[in-house]
């Protein structure tokens, strides 16, 4: 059968995403081991792990990376647990349901930079909606300058995150919930096992793998994110919001190929190193069906 | 009037009311977009949630002079609809000769793509890449980018799908004299429909909605796509915020139309796609 399977089925997927994705990623991670700077004018010279030696007697490295550690673990929390709840809500049988779905959606097809400008309307200190919203619900109290207060920077950015890819994690576990068989369901209630019994050991053993790849992919793109930080706060006020993102961002800008580099490889080891033991742990816990 | 029917009537509305605060808090920042799209300049300067003293539809026609929207709508169609095309055609092939052979170099060949899921994209080696192969500031420079980057997922997707598709249709059509793309195009291809209308729209989405991409790889502002014509009306003294609002409804709609066209497929696709991949 292999001559019906040819190799030239696989060329033309890996010709641009060798030619460009992969050798982008390996040329700079070889620039990772020199002092190339674009405004440099003395040629670039291999410097081995100089780079990297930097990089960890820099304080704004360490905050950077804290901070995409707490917008990864809040943002990957919030999206799979709200996702999760209004998948099983979705999924129920009730007039209106199609508008539903369509709508939770819809925050994912927009452009990040749209909606970090209309987040930055919302979060205006002085009559933007989320304070206005306050107060009205007699929580005036709460109003805060909510991307310009140092307290609530990261916070405000990591909630920006959640609203608009809750979304995309609401599609990936309702795929997941037409995998459940009605009849186990059945089964269950005919045995008197209750809501909550009939979820934890049917349904969500079902839906585990769907909601481990949620978990995943937004492990993934919390280390990775740069977009919506760059379109509100640019890493500020000061360094409260900045992430590893922007930090490659502004030392590239800043000429220093090398350093920002060895900053992507960083990035890309810590990446791997936090998901495939959390994959592989996971995956353990599914049980084959 | 009986305690028992109280109970779901209750319950369902509680339901009812947690989808439409939900579905509230997800909509109402579009509403906030769209009616400050139509006031005037005084009246945008808070952008706040009230109804326009009046309605000033002139705002969109301003955008259109203002900005390049006609020019800027051509550029995000054409790099979006080759690279989703490109994308779908790239990956479903190569998912389904990786699956189908299963061997360690095709494992190993799924494992590469994986790591496009993985490793951040080093954008300005790219830049370098693409003068290597001069199609630095070209469309098809951009196009090129598009394409590798989305290629990793759409590759886990189709090759989740393609698992499911039982060997016995290759070889009924292998039996039947077909050749291995004749096979492809024919018998597996119009069977991927649902993770085709998924992969589209996510593509789509990334291209479309693309900005620094756009920045880095186009040094010619009269290639940039739609969403980057929103800095058209800023500068460093004043801002329209209605003609800035005006010009994100325009960006979202067309991403918005192919959305909803494809919408009902999206879930079926990561069904088979994403969950079992």
């Amino acid at each position: 059968m292999k001559k019906y399977y040819p190799f030239y089925f696989v060329v033309p997927a890996l010709v641009p995403y060798i030619g460009i994705y992969i050798a982008a990623v390996l040329f700079g991670f070889g620039l990772a081991l020199t002092d190339w700077n674009v405004y440099s004018m003395s040629p670039s010279q291999f410097v081995g792990l100089g780079n990297f030696k930097m990089l960890f007697q820099n304080w704004q490295f360490g905050l950077a990376l804290r901070h995409t550690a707490i917008f990864t673990l809040v943002t990957a929390v919030l999206k799979t647990v709200f996702a999760l709840l209004l998948a099983l809500m979705l999924n129920a049988k009730f007039p209106g349901r199609n508008f539903f779905r369509a709508a939770f959606f819809v925050p994912c097809v927009v452009s990040t930079l749209v909606v970090g400008y209309i987040f930055n309307f919302l979060y205006q200190a002085d009559g933007g909606l989320v304070n206005q919203a306050l107060t009205w619900i007699g929580l005036g109290s709460l109003a805060q300058d909510w991307l310009g207060d140092p307290r609530f920077a990261l916070f405000s950015v990591s909630m920006i995150d959640v609203w608009q890819w809750t979304g995309f994690s609401i599609v990936i576990i309702l795929a997941g919930l037409q995998s459940v068989p009605k009849e186990l369901i059945e089964a269950a209630k005919i045995d008197g096992a209750g809501a909550f019994r009939t979820f934890q050991n049917v349904t969500f053993q079902f839906v585990r793998p769907s909601v481990n790849i949620c978990i995943i992919l937004s492990l993934i793109g919390g280390f990775k994110v740069f977009d919506v930080v760059m379109a509100t706060t640019q890493g500020g006020p000061g360094f409260d919001t900045e992430v590893l993102g922007t930090m490659i961002f502004k030392s590239t800008n800043g000429g220093s190929l090398g350093y920002s580099g060895a900053l992507a490889l960083v990035q890309f080891l810590i990446i791997t190193v936090i998901t495939l033991p959390t994959l592989t742990a996971l995956r353990q816990k599914e049980v084959e069906l | 009037m009986n305690g028992l029917s109280v109970k779901p009537v209750a319950k369902y509305a509680g339901f009812y009311a947690v989808l439409i605060v939900m579905t509230v808090i997800v909509l109402v920042p579009f509403v906030l977009v769209l009616l400050n799209s139509v006031k005037d300049l005084a009246e945008s300067s808070v952008v706040s949630l009230t109804w326009p003293k009046k309605f000033i539809w002139s705002n969109y026609s301003k955008v259109f002079s203002a900005a390049d929207i006609w020019g800027s709508l051509k550029n995000g169609i054409l790099e979006s609809v080759v690279s989703v095309a490109a994308v779908v055609l790239f990956s479903s092939m190569a998912s389904f000769a990786i699956i189908r052979r299963d061997t360690g170099g095709y494992k190993f060949l799924f494992n590469l793509f994986v790591i496009g899921l993985i490793a951040p994209f080093a954008i300005v080696p790219a830049m370098k890449v693409l003068q290597f192969w001069h199609i630095s500031g070209t469309y098809i420079g951009i196009i090129a980018v598009f394409v590798s980057t989305n290629i990793p997922f759409s590759v886990f997707l189709y090759a989740g799908f393609i698992k499911g598709i039982p060997r016995e249709l290759d070889e009924s059509a292998v039996l039947d004299g077909a050749r291995p793309l004749t096979l492809f195009f024919r018998v597996v291809f119009p069977l991927l429909q649902p993770v085709i209308a998924t992969s589209t729209v996510l593509v789509f989405m990334n291209c479309w909605n693309d900005f620094t991409f756009n920045l880095y790889f186009m040094p010619n502002a009269g290639m940039w796509n739609m969403p980057l014509t929103i800095f058209s009306f800023m500068s460093m003294y004043s801002t329209s915020w209605n003609l800035v609002c005006a010009d994100i409804i325009l960006t979202i709609l067309p991403i918005l139309i192919v959305y909803l066209l494809a919408q009902k497929y999206i879930i079926a696709g990561m069904t088979s796609g994403a969950v079992k991949g």
